[in-house]
C-alpha cells in the first residue's frame, strides 16, 4: 500500500518533470525511496534477472553489449542512461517501468545497469540479486574519486557481504579486481572470470606504461607473463602465490578491421570442457574485445545461452562517442573519447592499423575531463599521431604540444613533423581539418569529455549526427 | 666557468612504485634538455637494492605515489639513505615530488599508515590528519627575487606552475626555505602561503641542490627555468654551470595558458595567512 502511494507520487513527478521538458533521471527514485524506504529492492524482486556493470574503463560499452545480448535473446531489457548511475537514478528507472502494484509492465524484464564505481556499494542494496560485473580498476580520474585505494577499500567492505547465491563476473587479467572478487568467492559466491586466452597481439608502439600495481594480496612485486592494456595481463606473485585465475570465458582477436571492427573468437565452458564460437564485432580494439568477453561472461552468469550470446554480439553498435562514424562533406569522420592512458593506448593501437588522413586531438581539463590530464606524459603520444597531419585544440592543447615536442623533436628549434598547429576553438579546429582532408578521406577526432561534447553538439546542430542521447 | 660536461646521469628512484600522473615527464624533460645541448643522458631506475647505481648520479628524482605505497617506499629508503646522502654530498641535485617530498623528510604521519620515519634528506616533516581537506587543482608559486631559479631564465621569470593533489601538511625545518610563495592554490599546508622546500647548492652540509615540492606530474616541462636550474646544479655538482639557452616558446606558451586558466577558475581558494609568516617546527620565525 505504502509502495503504491510512493509509486503514484513518483509517477506523477516523472510526468510533471517531463512536461517541462526535462529528463526525470533521479528525482522520482529519490521521492519514492523517501516515501517507501527500500522500494527499489522490492521492485527489483520482480525482475527475471539483473546485472550491475562497474569498473573504471569499459563499463558503458560492456553494459551496452550485455543489453544487446539480452534483447537479442528475446528478453525485455531495462537499462539506465550512461551517467544516470547513482542509486536514486536506478530507483527512477524501476519506478518508471513498473505498475502501481509494483510489477514490471513487461513480464520477464532483465535489468542491465551501468553503475559508477564509487557508487556501487550504495547501489547494490537496491538490486540485491544482481550479478556483479567488474571490468577493471585503472588509476584514472584520480582527482574525481580520490585514489584507487579508496575504491578498493569501498569494494572490499561491500564484497564482504556478497556470498552464497550471488554471482560475480570479473576480468581475470586485472589483479586488483581479481583479488576483490576473491573476497566474494571465499564467502561462497559463484565466480565467472573472463580475459584474454593468450597474450593478445598488439602494436608494440601502443605500449602503455603499466601503472604500479603491487600484489594485492601481499604487496610484493607481481611478475608478468604478458600485458594487454596497462596493468591488465597474465600475472603471478612469487612471494604469496596469488596469480591470475584461468578465465572461464576467453577472447581472442582473429582479425582486426581498422576503425570499423574486429573478428573475435570466444571460448566458454560447456559440459566437461571448453567450446568456442566466433563473431564480428562492430567495435575495434583490445578494450572492446575485453568488453565483449565481459558481456558474454555476464550472460553466462545470468544463466543465458553462451553460444546465442556470442552470436548476438554481431548486433552491438558503438555507444555514444566511442568510434562513432559519420559523414561530413564527403569525408568520413570518426569521433572517439580520450580519457586516460588506457584509452590513449587503445586509440593508438586501433588508429595505427587504419586508414586515417588527418587527426584532431582536443584536450580540455574541466571537472568532467578529470582536472589533471597530465597522464599523457605516461603514454606515447607520438605514436597516436604518427605518420599523419594533426591539429591540436582545447584548453590543454599547449601542454600537449610541449609533450609532443619532447617526444619527437631532435632539434628544439624545428616543429614536430606533420604538426598543423594549435587552434583554440575546437569546432574551428575540426572544421578546418575536415576541409583540408582529401575527398573520401577519413578524419579521426579524439577528445576529452567536455571537448567531445562541444564538437559533437556542433555536428548535431548541423544535423550530421543525432543529438546526444538523454 | 667550467667546461660543459658531455654526460648526464639521472637516478630515478622507485620508477615502478612512484610514477603517477606524468612524473615521467620530468625525466623526459631533463633528458631532452640535456641531449638538445649535446649532453648524452643516461637514466637509471633505482630500486631498494640500487645503492651502487647512485654512484656518479648528477640528478636524483623521486616522484609521487598512492598513499598506500608510503610504507613500502619508506622501507626501501632505509637501505638507500646513506648512499643518497653521499651522492648529494658530492653535489648531485635532488628533485622530490609529492609522495617523494613527504618520504624524504624526517617523518610522515597519517591515520592510514601510522608514523613512518624518513631519512631526513629534506628537512621537513609531514602530517596527514584524518579527514584533512585534499588540495586539488592548478597552483602557481613565485620564487624569491634574486633566486637562481629565476636567473636560469633569460627574462628572469619567477613564476612556477603545476598541479597539486595532496592531503599532506608539510612543515619546514630550519635548514630549508620554501621553494616559493603561493600565488594560486594551497601549497605546503594551505595556511602559511608557502609551497615546497629548497636548499640551494652549498646550503647546509650537503653540496647538492635539494628541492621538494607538491607540484606533481610534469613540473619541469612547464617550467623550463626550473628544469635548467636542476640540470645546471646537478651537472656542476653543486656549482651550477651556465647552459646555452634553448628555444622555449612552446613551454612558456603552455606555462602562461596554464597560469591564466587556473587564475580564472581557482580564485580565492587560497587565502594568504594574515601576516604570511613561516615558522619552523620549534616556532622560530624563518621567513615571510
Amino acid at each position: 500500500m505504502r509502495d503504491a502511494s510512493a509509486l503514484l507520487a513518483a509517477r506523477g513527478l516523472t510526468w510533471t518533470v517531463r512536461r517541462f521538458g526535462r529528463g526525470a533521471t533521479s528525482l522520482p527514485g529519490l521521492v519514492a525511496g523517501r516515501l517507501a524506504p527500500g522500494i527499489d529492492a522490492r521492485l527489483a524482486a520482480d525482475l527475471q534477472g539483473a546485472a550491475l556493470v562497474t569498473g573504471t574503463n569499459g563499463k558503458t560499452s560492456t553494459a551496452k553489449m550485455l543489453a544487446t545480448i539480452v534483447a537479442e535473446l528475446g528478453h525485455p531489457v531495462l537499462a539506465n542512461a550512461s551517467g544516470a548511475n547513482l542509486r536514486q537514478s536506478i530507483g527512477s528507472v524501476f519506478v518508471n517501468a513498473t505498475t502501481l502494484r509494483g510489477r514490471f509492465r513487461q513480464r520477464g524484464t532483465i535489468a542491465v545497469l551501468e553503475v559508477d564505481e564509487a557508487a556501487l556499494p550504495l547501489v547494490r542494496p537496491a538490486v540485491p540479486g544482481a550479478v556483479l560485473v567488474m571490468t577493471n580498476l585503472f588509476r584514472d580520474q584520480l582527482d574525481r574519486f580520490g585514489e584507487t585505494d579508496h575504491l578498493v577499500r569501498l569494494w572490499t567492505t561491500m564484497l564482504g557481504d556478497v556470498g552464497e547465491g550471488s554471482t560475480v563476473v570479473f576480468c581475470a587479467d586485472d589483479p586488483r579486481v581479481t583479488s576483490l572478487a576473491g573476497i566474494a568467492g571465499a564467502n561462497g559466491a559463484r565466480l565467472v572470470p573472463y580475459g584474454f586466452g593468450d597474450a593478445p597481439d598488439r602494436t608494440s608502439a601502443a605500449e602503455l606504461t603499466p601503472e604500479p600495481v603491487a600484489c594485492p594480496s601481499c604487496g610484493a612485486e607481481l611478475r608478468r607473463a604478458w600485458t594487454s592494456i596497462g596493468h591488465l595481463g597474465d600475472y603471478a606473485c612469487a612471494a604469496c602465490g596469488f596469480a591470475r585465475p584461468t578465465p572461464a570465458v576467453t577472447v581472442e582477436i582473429v582479425e582486426r578491421e581498422g576503425l570499423v571492427g574486429q573478428r573475435l573468437r570466444f571460448t566458454w565452458p560447456e559440459g566437461e570442457g571448453q567450446t568456442s564460437g566466433e563473431v564480428t564485432l562492430r567495435l575495434p580494439g583490445l578494450g572492446n574485445a575485453y568488453n565483449a568477453a565481459g558481456a558474454v561472461a555476464a550472460a553466462i552468469g545470468m544463466g543465458l545461452d553462451a553460444r546465442a550470446a556470442v552470436r548476438a554480439l554481431a548486433a552491438a553498435v558503438p555507444p555514444f562517442a566511442r568510434f562513432e562514424h559519420f559523414t561530413v562533406d564527403g569525408r568520413t569522420v570518426v569521433l572517439s573519447l580520450l580519457k586516460n592512458p588506457a584509452t590513449m593506448a587503445e586509440l593508438t593501437s586501433v588508429a595505427q592499423g587504419a586508414p586515417v588522413d588527418r587527426m584532431v586531438v582536443a584536450l580540455n581539463d574541466a571537472f568532467a575531463d578529470g582536472r589533471d590530464v597530465s597522464w599523457y606524459w605516461d603514454c606515447s603520444p607520438a605514436d597516436l599521431v604518427a605518420g599523419r597531419p594533426y591539429r591540436l585544440t582545447g584548453r590543454r592543447a599547449a601542454d600537449f604540444a610541449v609533450r609532443l615536442k619532447y617526444a619527437v623533436c631532435e632539434d628544439p628549434a624545428v616543429a614536430p613533423p606533420n604538426y598543423l598547429g594549435l587552434v583554440d576553438d575546437p569546432t574551428e579546429a575540426v572544421d578546418r581539418t575536415i576541409d583540408e582532408a582529401p575527398a573520401g578521406g577519413t578524419v579521426l577526432i579524439v577528445a576529452t569529455y567536455t571537448a567531445l561534447l562541444g564538437i559533437r553538439a556542433a555536428f548535431a546542430e548541423r544535423g550530421v549526427v543525432p543529438p546526444m542521447p538523454r | 666557468m667550467s667546461a660543459m660536461p658531455d654526460r648526464l646521469v639521472i637516478a630515478h628512484l622507485f620508477p615502478d612504485a612512484l610514477n603517477l600522473y606524468g612524473d615521467r615527464g620530468n625525466i623526459v624533460t631533463l633528458v631532452r634538455r640535456a641531449t638538445w645541448r649535446g649532453i648524452e643522458a643516461e637514466v637509471r631506475g633505482i630500486g631498494a637494492d640500487g645503492a651502487a647505481q647512485l654512484d656518479g648520479a648528477d640528478v636524483i628524482f623521486i616522484g609521487g605515489g598512492a598513499d598506500q605505497h608510503q610504507r613500502v617506499v619508506a622501507d626501501a629508503l632505509v637501505a638507500l639513505a646513506d648512499p643518497l646522502r653521499r651522492a648529494m654530498g658530492e653535489g648531485a641535485a635532488l628533485l622530490a615530488v609529492c609522495a617523494g617530498y613527504q618520504n624524504l623528510g624526517h617523518a610522515f604521519r597519517s591515520p592510514l599508515v601510522g608514523e613512518i620515519p624518513g631519512p631526513g634528506l629534506l628537512d621537513v616533516e609531514t602530517e596527514m590528519p584524518a579527514g584533512a581537506e585534499r588540495f586539488v587543482g592548478g597552483i602557481a608559486i613565485e620564487v624569491d627575487e634574486g633566486s637562481p631559479i629565476a636567473a636560469a631564465d633569460a627574462l628572469g621569470r619567477r613564476r612556477i606552475v603545476g598541479f597539486e593533489n595532496h592531503s599532506g601538511r608539510t612543515t619546514l625545518g630550519p635548514t630549508m626555505r620554501p621553494l616559493g610563495r603561493v600565488l594560486i592554490g594551497r601549497g605546503n599546508d594551505g595556511a602559511t602561503g608557502f609551497e615546497g622546500a629548497v636548499a640551494l647548492p652549498g646550503d647546509g652540509e650537503l653540496r647538492g641542490l635539494r628541492i621538494g615540492t607538491y607540484l606533481h606530474g610534469p613540473l619541469l616541462p612547464r617550467n623550463p627555468h626550473l628544469a635548467d636550474f636542476v640540470l645546471a646544479s646537478g651537472l656542476g655538482r653543486g656549482a651550477p654551470i651556465a647552459l646555452p639557452p634553448l628555444p622555449d616558446e612552446a613551454e612558456w606558451d603552455a606555462h602562461g595558458r596554464f597560469a591564466d586558466h587556473w587564475t580564472a577558475v581557482r580564485p580565492g581558494v587560497y587565502r594568504r595567512s594574515r601576516i604570511g609568516r613561516l615558522r619552523d617546527r620549534a616556532g622560530n620565525l624563518i621567513g615571510f
